[in-house]
């Protein structure tokens, strides 16, 4: 798999690894610091910590969790969630990140994305995308899936890029701790609206779910719940499709 | 001589993982933001993740570009990724910027030929190439891993290894007297990178 990327998400609610079923009703996993080691062991490409409360709580970064994963990786981490301003994502670069993901604040404040790359480069900003269906629109949600803001999914797609994001990150709500992924044809859409790097996130249960992702132009695929649950085994993950 | 390795900082970069790469060799390391951490250095990263503009500005502002010139000349660097951009003429990020001068050429965006191509780059990419220089024959085919807007494009022949993406080639590493730039990361790359600082810390 030429440079496609496998990226297991950690979401993490005070200092615990959790997982729900479409951002809803979270339970226990275990400790991430221990899961991403272990991710990082079996050849992951990335890791991708999620905090789901720090931005939703307006709780301090916890910046110490971050020193601890980093300090045992040797491959990329990505820290999103709770990426308020500036001046947070400087402490958590500052901290053991790699690169930054931002969704609520940038949707309060998109201007934030261009902050962030002009300091560390556009390859450095992700922004990760709440998807949901409404009626017969897409729109994207802010708060781990609790806030809607009534913006298109393909507006908002437009004006990060515009921003200078080097990074979407997809995630579907509906399709969150379930089996199986979105819509072939949106995923198409969204693709052809994207000049720049594009994950998936959402449903993911088959290696043949990946396969499909990649073929559709995809870069690569964050995956949670069947990681966690050892549904799917990094090492199985077919390299060479 | 105890080998003291100082890591350039100017609030960007991803310091503590290039610090992790270090911390698995006995040697020690230092921060460096000012003429006067140059001293006791023997070896010197220019850390990657950052803009050039901010970088250039930075080093300007603190009067820094004739002190990391003159150490360039004498000692060992590790230049990564953004740090081997600066070290080239000029780059394109964010308006025409100058850079260090070092490597003569410019740096562009990595679709400036090729309009289809995506950008950034990024992923673990395999480094190929074959080149009389040994150390770069031992780097080559092996993967490391790239986060990049804008690539190198030198004027001038050096000793280079490349990587492919969207069906071109680019510079993927340049080894020229005591320096040794790569456009990868090698702090992020597995055993691989871990390679190259051993190589890099026993220059």
């Amino acid at each position: 798999m030429k440079n496609f990327r496998i990226i297991p998400r950690l979401e993490v609610k005070t200092k615990h690894l959790i997982k729900g079923i479409q951002m809803e009703g979270l339970r226990k996993v275990g400790c991430p610091v221990e899961f991403s080691i272990k991710y990082s062991k079996e050849k992951a490409d990335e890791i991708f910590y999620d905090d789901i409360v720090a931005s939703l709580y307006d709780r301090p970064y916890d910046l110490k969790m971050i020193n601890k994963i980093s300090k045992n990786l040797d491959i990329p981490l990505i820290v999103g969630g709770g990426i308020k301003s500036l001046s947070t994502a400087i402490e958590v670069f500052k901290n053991g990140a790699d690169r930054v993901s931002v969704n609520s604040a940038a949707l309060l404040k998109p201007s934030l994305l261009r902050e962030i790359a002009k300091i560390f480069g556009s390859q450095s900003v992700a922004v990760q995308l709440q998807i949901k269906k409404l009626n017969e629109s897409y729109e994207v949600f802010a708060e781990s899936g609790r806030e809607r803001k009534n913006i298109d999914l393909f507006d908002w797609i437009k004006i990060v890029q515009k921003f200078g994001v080097g990074e979407i990150i997809c995630i579907f709500i509906d399709r969150d701790g379930m089996e199986g992924v979105a819509d072939i044809e949106i995923l198409k859409k969204i693709r052809n609206q994207t000049k720049v790097q594009l994950l998936y996130g959402g449903g993911i249960s088959k290696y043949d779910e990946i396969k499909l992702i990649k073929s559709l132009g995809f870069n690569g695929v964050c995956i949670s719940t069947s990681l966690h649950f050892n549904k799917m085994k990094l090492n199985e993950i077919n390299r060479d499709i | 001589m105890k080998k003291n390795v100082g890591i350039l900082n100017f609030n960007y970069g991803n310091i503590k993982s290039v610090e992790r790469s270090l911390s698995t060799f006995p040697i020690s390391f230092q921060l460096v933001s000012a003429k006067k951490d140059l001293k006791d250095i023997t070896h010197l990263i220019i850390p990657g993740v950052g803009s050039f503009k901010h970088v250039m500005s930075q080093i300007k502002e603190k009067s820094m570009t004739k002190p990391i010139k003159d150490f360039i000349l004498h000692k060992p660097v590790l230049a990564i990724c953004l740090g081997m951009q600066i070290l080239f003429t000029k780059s394109e990020e964010f308006g025409n910027q100058k850079g260090l001068d070092i490597f003569k050429g410019s740096v562009k965006k990595i679709n400036v030929n090729n309009p289809n191509c995506l950008v950034p780059n990024i992923g673990h990419l395999n480094v190929i190439g074959k080149s009389k220089n040994k150390i770069l024959n031992k780097l080559s085919n092996k993967k490391y891993y790239f986060a990049h807007s804008y690539s190198c494009f030198p004027k001038k022949k050096y000793d280079h290894l490349s990587f492919d993406y969207s069906k071109k080639k680019y510079i993927g590493l340049i080894q020229h007297k005591k320096i040794l730039a790569t456009q990868f990361h090698p702090e992020l790359s597995r055993k691989n990178g871990l390679d190259i600082y051993k190589w890099f810390l026993n220059f």
